[in-house]
């Protein structure tokens, strides 16, 4: 028996996790993968015979396995240990940054929805001539940051993308799109000219793949600029932390086992109180751009404006005679908070959310009268996600 | 169901194993029957039937030509042969080659011919290969008729060597099928062999596999030199640790159950020559090959051009065996072109080579045939092969030498490369060896091919209490990691399903 022992060692490790499977409570969510785990499969002869059902419960052994967790947590050590800088979605950067990995763009996806967008500023300027669009196309840590990188990582070019929907859309022309003002603010290079310098704030978290306060402030402060605009300073805000425990979505992705969590700051002014909000089709009352009640859960960025909502409507008492149409993602979010100082009215529409195309959701608010227009999302999203096809009806996919 | 799954490892094994033994002999090869189908339809419970069409196809054959043969009648045993040789190679026709012939031959009169589009069945290529070596073997005397259908069902449905091989011949195991004797000493070493098998497919063809995918989705005409060696390399060892991984997995497989299945791997990249190449990779494919193709049809003994004639068609058929698709004929061919010249042309120089030199020849013709086998269209093939040669694009420069991601994926990948090139020239199975002298030739080592079973007769030596612990841990540490490996299991392919 001795000379087995190895052997003997195996099965017994091989037995007790069987037999801690069989007896262990199922999990039916990931708090650190922020994902629904598979439960039991439901069982019928046609699930059965389909395969469905054999399918499911591979995966449904999969995700309940016992310490699921700590079993990736060890893959990942190992694979560092081997010298892996990446785990397939996630590169582990400098100084702690989790920094996501990002395909390459999609330029058939990424002319379709330049011409969506385009199609959509069309019908707008006709509408509201005169109106003033700014697109803020949102670089992501690694581009602003590549030193954060690993040495040698390949990225997308980080111009790529803005530079495409620049040509695309052909907005710096005058009346190219319609009558009214336009542009593709360089976004990049003031979040770079922001990130430099030894005291420079940090403009991305760590453990999530958005920006932190400090850096929406800076785009929000690189689209006044664009759209001629006295933005607000730093020093008239009080700047608080709120959480100092986000763990975030690349930190979900990473499955390291030690890492100092992020901190969320709140930036905010007496201009932010008094709002009238309207959260889709729910009634018009009182409300803040914050949410506490995320703080405590995982999806601490949710603080902001409660995550992404199909449709927020947003009345404030800034009396500047002026409303903006927001078309954007969850990175504006934390932006908001800046911009109501500029605007009497701000409707914010997430176009992956609405059941319609942006441009016929408008075609049922006739009393909405923008002034300004801003286009706020990840340039990697819109180099290739499908849902920006959304921003018109008869474009896109 | 693969065996590099949770799901295999720590519910259908422990399920499997623990009834197999408390069974009653004679239950032990219709439990194992059964099992084997469970495993086999967990993914594709309608292909079952194909499966046990042949396996009834051939359980009938044997009989109706052992008989035949019983009574002196050769031509009624010849044509039951007939019947069993048509009806797998109908099967495989139908479901693996049917879109190929309609495509190639709709491209040849120039009309479109509808193919059916019929997925494949996963392992049929290796059951078909087995049912008719029954009925072969049965045919030649080299095996007795089989009359217990279910332990012919057991012998083709034999969940370890199922879907990915060893292609075990019916006479290699006929013995096992109704007299093994199931025993500590094989199943320990099966244990250790499954370890070692799992570990050298999930811990290391899965991560230089993502490596590969990250080369292989670039454009392959316009790579560095250094990326194209860096990409074909990884893949190169992708393969040889999957696929002798899934060996080794299934030799140990089936030591738990008592059986002795042939090896299939012997540390190939280590060849001296193609020739040599040959008799190490995928060992039981080149074997049914040779035994029920190249001898039948003359072999070497019937003249220059026969014998020209026979490498020509049995490496057409090997080609086409791993894939219905031009490439994997062309890829049996370049590997026919080789052993023409070797055997033709360089017989005795080739022998008198230093083996260092032999080896890099071999190892390099591989290398680049790997490429023909991993890109299905000429575009690919031939992009790639010049990407290899430097001519990428990038010019002669260090440009077209490496690039950013070059550089990257050396330092991600570089360690676990060189632990695998290390691994697959057989040094630390050696060095174990030695280590371990005392005892089994068996160890933690990441790669680690025969353990022959004459090698377990150490029954009266007490081993080392050092080695015995190293052994322990190292194993235990394996198994822990490719565990680690398998919960997150973001990439886990099956590289088989084209064979």
């Amino acid at each position: 028996m001795f000379r087995h022992a190895a052997a003997v060692f195996v099965a017994l490790v091989l037995s007790l996790l069987a037999v801690l499977n069989v007896l262990q409570a199922d999990r039916s969510f990931s708090e650190h993968e922020n994902r629904y785990l598979q439960e039991f499969p439901a069982f019928s002869l046609e699930r059965l015979v389909s395969g469905t059902f054999g399918r499911e419960f591979d995966q449904y052994i999969q995700d309940q396995f016992p310490f699921r967790d700590r079993w990736i947590a060890l893959k990942t050590l190992a694979e560092r240990a081997a010298g892996r800088r990446d785990n397939g979605r996630i590169y582990f950067g400098r100084d702690g940054f989790l920094l996501v990995m990002d395909p390459e763009s999609d330029p058939d996806r990424l002319a379709r929805n330049s011409e969506a967008l385009r199609q959509l500023l069309a019908t707008l300027m006709t509408r509201h001539p005169g109106l003033s669009a700014s697109i803020l196309l949102v670089p992501t840590a690694p581009e602003v940051r590549p030193d954060l990188l690993p040495p040698h990582a390949p990225v997308p070019s980080p111009e790529f993308v803005a530079e495409s929907v620049r040509s695309l859309l052909g907005c710096e022309t005058p009346g190219a799109v319609g009558p009214g003002s336009c542009s593709v603010v360089d976004l990049l290079s003031a979040l770079r000219t922001a990130a430099a310098g030894p005291d420079a704030p940090s403009l991305y978290y760590r453990t999530d793949h958005h920006w932190t306060t400090a850096g929406a402030f800076e785009a929000y402060r690189a689209w006044a600029r664009a759209a001629g605009i006295q933005p607000s300073e730093r020093d008239d805000f009080e700047i608080r932390p709120v959480s100092d425990r986000f763990f975030g979505t690349t930190w979900s992705s990473a499955h390291v086992l030690s890492l100092p969590p992020d901190r969320i700051d709140a930036w905010t002014a007496p201009w932010q109180d008094g709002l009238e909000i309207r959260v889709q089709d729910g009634p018009w009352g009182p409300g803040s751009l914050y949410h506490p009640e995320f703080l405590g859960k995982k999806d601490q960025y949710a603080y902001f404006l409660g995550g992404n909502q199909a449709s927020v409507d947003i009345r404030t008492g800034a009396g500047t005679g002026r409303t903006l149409l927001l078309i954007r993602d969850s990175y504006a979010n934390s932006v908001v908070p800046f911009l109501v100082r500029h605007f009497d009215r701000l409707l914010v529409l997430d176009p992956r959310h609405l059941n319609v195309p942006v441009d016929r959701y408008l075609d049922g608010l006739p009393d909405f009268e923008p002034t300004d227009f801003l286009f706020l999302a990840r340039a990697s999203s819109f180099g290739r996600n499908s849902e920006f096809g959304r921003l018109a009806g008869g474009a896109g996919s | 169901m693969v065996f590099s799954s949770l799901l295999f490892l720590y519910v259908f094994l422990p399920l499997t194993v623990g009834l197999y033994y408390l069974a009653p002999r004679r239950f032990r090869n219709p439990l194992l029957f059964l099992a084997s189908l469970v495993f086999y339809a967990w993914g594709e419970p309608v292909y079952i039937l194909i499966m046990v069409v042949s396996t009834l196809l051939d359980f009938c054959c044997g009989l109706l030509v052992g008989r035949s043969r019983a009574l002196g009648r050769d031509r009624a045993a010849r044509l039951f042969v007939a019947v069993s040789v048509v009806g797998n190679l109908g099967l495989l026709v139908t479901f693996k080659y049917a879109d190929f012939l309609a495509h190639s031959l709709g491209d040849l009169i120039g009309l479109p011919i509808p193919a059916p589009g019929l997925a494949l069945p996963i392992g049929i290529s290796f059951y078909t290969f087995q049912t008719m070596s029954y009925t072969l073997d049965v045919y030649r005397g080299d095996a007795r008729v089989q009359g217990n259908f279910l332990s012919f069902g057991a012998y083709v449905a034999l969940f370890p060597q199922l879907i990915a091989g060893p292609i075990v011949r019916y006479h290699e195991i006929a013995e096992d099928l109704d007299h093994r004797r199931e025993s500590m000493e094989l199943a320990a070493a099966g244990v250790r062999r499954l370890v070692i098998g799992l570990s050298k497919k999930v811990l290391v063809a899965n991560s230089i596999g993502y490596a590969w995918d990250q080369v292989k989705a670039l454009d392959p005409g316009g790579l560095p030199v250094l990326l194209a060696w860096f990409g074909i390399l990884a893949f190169a060892f992708q393969i040889y640790f999957d696929f002798s991984g899934y060996s080794d997995m299934a030799i140990g497989l089936g030591n738990l159950f008592g059986f002795r299945f042939p090896e299939n791997f012997r540390y190939p990249y280590s060849a001296t020559s193609i020739t040599d190449f040959w008799r190490r990779w995928h060992i039981t494919l080149g074997t049914w090959f040779r035994e029920y193709v190249y001898i039948p049809l003359g072999g070497s003994r019937a003249g220059p051009v026969r014998h020209l004639r026979n490498l020509l068609v049995v490496w057409m058929l090997t080609g086409l065996w791993h894939g219905a698709s031009w490439n994997f004929l062309f890829w049996g061919l370049y590997y026919a072109l080789f052993l023409v010249i070797e055997k033709f042309l360089f017989r005795e120089a080739i022998s008198r080579w230093p083996p260092f030199l032999g080896r890099a020849y071999a190892f390099l013709v591989v290398l680049v045939g790997w490429v023909p086998f991993e890109f299905t269209a000429v575009r690919g093939i031939a992009g790639y092969l010049a990407s290899m040669a430097g001519f990428g694009g990038g010019g002669f420069g260090r440009a077209g030498l490496w690039d950013d991601r070059t550089r990257y994926l050396l330092g991600s990948f570089g360690v676990l490369l060189a632990l695998a090139a290390l691994g697959a020239s057989g040094t630390p199975a050696r060095w174990l060896r030695r280590l371990a002298a005392s005892r089994l030739p068996s160890d933690g080592a990441p790669s680690l091919h025969p353990v022959p079973v004459a090698g377990l007769k150490t029954g009266g030596m007490a081993p080392g209490f050092l080695p015995v612990l190293a052994e322990a841990v190292g194993l235990v540490l394996l198994f822990l990691l490719a565990t680690a490996f398998l919960v997150d299991a973001s990439y886990n392919p099956f590289l088989y399903f084209r064979f």
